[in-house]
């Protein structure tokens, strides 16, 4: 098969997957007048979707499993209804967990209570991890700062703790946590990546100054571990992301 | 002691629930875990869950949704409690192939176990996004919101997903053709060797 019609078959497997409505899904349709191989490729495709959706359905209940779930209410305390909603920053926070099924694992603490730092850390990581896009390409932190003013509601700034001169600025981009603004830098050396967001102390959780520096690790299964460093400077609050194993970025003051 | 309207009228939501969307839950924990027990544990998790925090559900419409959230939920603890971290060996473990060939569309896929055994080598960041709109019924677009990433990376990633269970998928069926081939040279080799004539 040639690169050609490689490259129309990775268009078409992407919109296979999606409504029949969309634009981008109409347009590689359009494109199937172009001969019948292409064609068939398409037919073949839409095919091995409906056997996908059908043969992950093929699962045996087991015996008795809605009986057991049945009787739950009757095991739980009743004080039960109010221990952690999925509204509002839970929300957020929930989704994020889900995000970080994709591979990256997290940490919560245990039992049923979420601790927002913990997913705080977790959303920090997995958009550091998904590579989003630099909008700003500069060593220079002062471009950094005057790109993206009035992102955050205070002054733009790279944490003063920043002590690693061997760590070079990549760029950075305006981002949001849970609907939340932050400005996201990305930092580089020797091939090992790392993130610091910057945030409003307010707009999370654990918001207020932070006594000391708070380390979360986050596992990923089958892959080195993350560690994400919350800390506060004045009315900033940072976040720092790095590879657990990485030669840290800054060295809040501990 | 008599229930209240409002716990009765939970309970029944509750059971509706358990009425609705029990198998859905399960078929997706089973494809995400991979064991039988460990989706039923899942799913058990989630009612329990779901019933702690039932007063959050605000919209009933929205209860199938909100499940599969926390069943989700549930399995990224699953995931960070596991003990025994299980090496995925596949989109990141097998090296891709270079050539084309092959491109038929796959009969097998009704084998749920050599579905399962291809499902569990993925990653998590390609299984999910798989499951979520192959087997939940988001689109594209839903589960890149829900997962908080793209849609050029929901799309990418289901794309390998594919590619890797297409991969693992035929390549179980050539080994099971060969295995097959193998036993029936055995049998011809066997009716065709002479036969001794006993006696006479």
């Amino acid at each position: 098969m040639n690169e050609h019609f490689e490259s129309l078959r990775c268009q078409m497997e992407e919109a296979a997957a999606l409504p029949a409505d969309d634009p981008q899904r109409q347009a590689v349709v359009r494109q199937l007048l172009a001969g019948p191989e292409a064609e068939q490729i398409w037919l073949d495709l839409l095919h091995e979707d409906e056997q996908w959706r059908l043969a992950l359905r093929h699962v045996e209940l087991p015996e008795g499993l809605e009986r057991r779930l049945r009787s739950i209410p009757d095991e739980v305390p009743a004080t039960g209804g109010s221990a952690w909603t999925v509204s509002g920053w839970w929300g957020g926070a929930i989704a994020a967990a889900a995000v970080l099924a994709v591979g990256v694992g997290l940490i919560l603490s245990g039992g049923t209570e979420v601790n927002a730092a913990e997913m705080f850390a977790a959303s920090a990581v997995q958009k550091h991890l998904d590579e989003p896009r630099l909008t700003v390409e500069s060593a220079d932190p002062g471009e950094i700062a005057s790109s993206f003013r009035g992102h955050l509601p205070q002054e733009v700034r790279m944490p003063e703790t920043m002590i690693d001169p061997t760590y070079r600025l990549v760029g950075g981009m305006k981002s949001r946590i849970d609907d939340k603004p932050v400005v996201y830098t990305r930092w580089e050396r020797d091939g090992q990546v790392c993130a610091v967001y910057q945030f409003c102390k307010q707009d999370f959780p654990m918001g207020g100054d932070l006594a000391a520096p708070q380390k979360i690790r986050t596992p990923r299964p089958g892959r080195s571990d993350y560690e994400v460093t919350l800390w506060t400077e004045d009315h900033c609050a940072y976040a720092l992301v790095a590879e657990q194993g990485a030669r840290k970025l800054p060295q809040p003051p501990m | 002691m008599s229930m209240g309207a409002s716990d009765q009228s939970q309970r029944a939501a509750y059971e509706s629930w358990v009425d609705g969307y029990t198998s859905d839950l399960y078929r997706l924990a089973y494809r995400l875990v991979g064991q039988a027990a460990a989706a039923e544990d899942l799913v058990q998790e989630a009612f329990y869950h779901a019933w702690r925090s039932r007063k959050s559900l605000k919209d009933q419409g929205k209860a199938r949704a909100w499940l599969y959230q926390i069943l989700r939920y549930r399995y990224a603890h699953w995931v960070r409690d596991r003990t025994r971290r299980i090496r995925t060996t596949g989109i990141d473990g097998a090296p891709e192939k270079a050539d084309g060939a092959h491109r038929q569309p796959l009969d097998r896929l009704a084998d749920s176990e050599e579905l399962q055994r291809a499902l569990d080598t993925l990653d998590d960041r390609f299984k999910l996004p798989f499951l979520m709109v192959f087997l939940e019924g988001l689109t594209c677009k839903e589960a890149a919101a829900k997962l908080e990433i793209p849609l050029g990376t929901v799309l990418s990633r289901i794309h390998r997903a594919r590619q890797s269970l297409r991969e693992q998928l035929r390549g179980s069926v050539e080994q099971k053709a060969s295995a097959e081939r193998a036993d029936a040279s055995a049998h011809r080799d066997d009716t065709d060797r002479p036969r001794l004539k006993l006696g006479g």
